[in-house]
């Protein structure tokens, strides 16, 4: 293991609001409580790629000095709620032209490939 | 199934936006082009709230803001299990070569069977 970065973050109900609007998904699993009823969740939850997107920071060190995040993977465990703090660990190995990283955090898990652009 | 492809132009407002939700990017993450789930016409939807189970994002080319792409979404894998639906959604992006340079895959569940948008 070369690297190994830790990292923390909040979702808030704003977040869901912003990421509805980016992206279009206004599913009403992520605003209303009667969508959650059946679905064994404790109130409207976040969207799955709004946390992706947010984890995506675990890798900003590099992707800062240019590197691309070529590959992104995750896996959604339990449902994520607004005002909820994620906390994640990326662990990984740095090559002269790859680095991989694997994510594990509150509820989710995820592996990551960042390279040099051609 | 198979959506048309659609012609989506990479915008800098859109990049704003994005970087509203999710900070400032250095470069373009592999899950930017879920965004253009926002601008196409998917012929089917659940009739209860889908959940994301799990993500797969890749981009062999990095987009740029300014170009068009012809993007399409695949669906497959339909399964049926326990009560639930199963299936599975692909975004993929093309270039003006022709060229698969995203591919987004979302894996998803159900309680209802997919229907045909009217």
């Amino acid at each position: 293991m070369c690297v190994q970065i830790s990292d923390t973050f909040t979702v808030t109900e704003e977040n869901i609001k912003q990421y509805a609007h980016l992206s279009g998904d206004d599913n009403s699993i992520h605003f209303e409580k009667s969508s959650v009823i059946g679905q064994d969740f404790q109130a409207p939850i976040a969207h799955g790629m709004l946390v992706m997107g947010l984890v995506t920071t675990v890798a900003s060190r590099f992707t800062q000095k240019g590197m691309i995040i070529t590959t992104y993977n995750m896996r959604f465990l339990k449902p994520i709620y607004p005002g909820e703090t994620i906390e994640i660990i990326g662990e990984g190995k740095c090559e002269a032209e790859v680095v991989s990283l694997r994510i594990v955090g509150t509820k989710i898990r995820g592996e990551m490939e960042l390279r040099w652009p051609k | 199934m198979k959506t048309k492809k659609t012609a989506i132009s990479l915008t800098k407002e859109m990049i704003d936006e994005f970087e509203v939700v999710f900070g400032k990017q250095y470069t373009f993450p592999p899950t930017l082009p879920m965004i253009f789930y926002r601008y196409m016409e998917v012929a089917w939807e659940p009739s209860s709230p889908p959940i994301l189970r799990d993500q797969h994002c890749a981009c062999t080319k990095e987009l740029v803001v300014g170009e068009t792409y012809l993007c399409q979404v695949e669906l497959d894998n339909l399964k049926q299990m326990h009560g639930c639906f199963f299936y599975t959604q692909s975004l993929f992006v093309y270039d003006k070569q022709g060229e698969v340079c995203c591919r987004c895959v979302s894996k998803l569940v159900t309680h209802s069977p997919l229907r045909k948008k009217t």
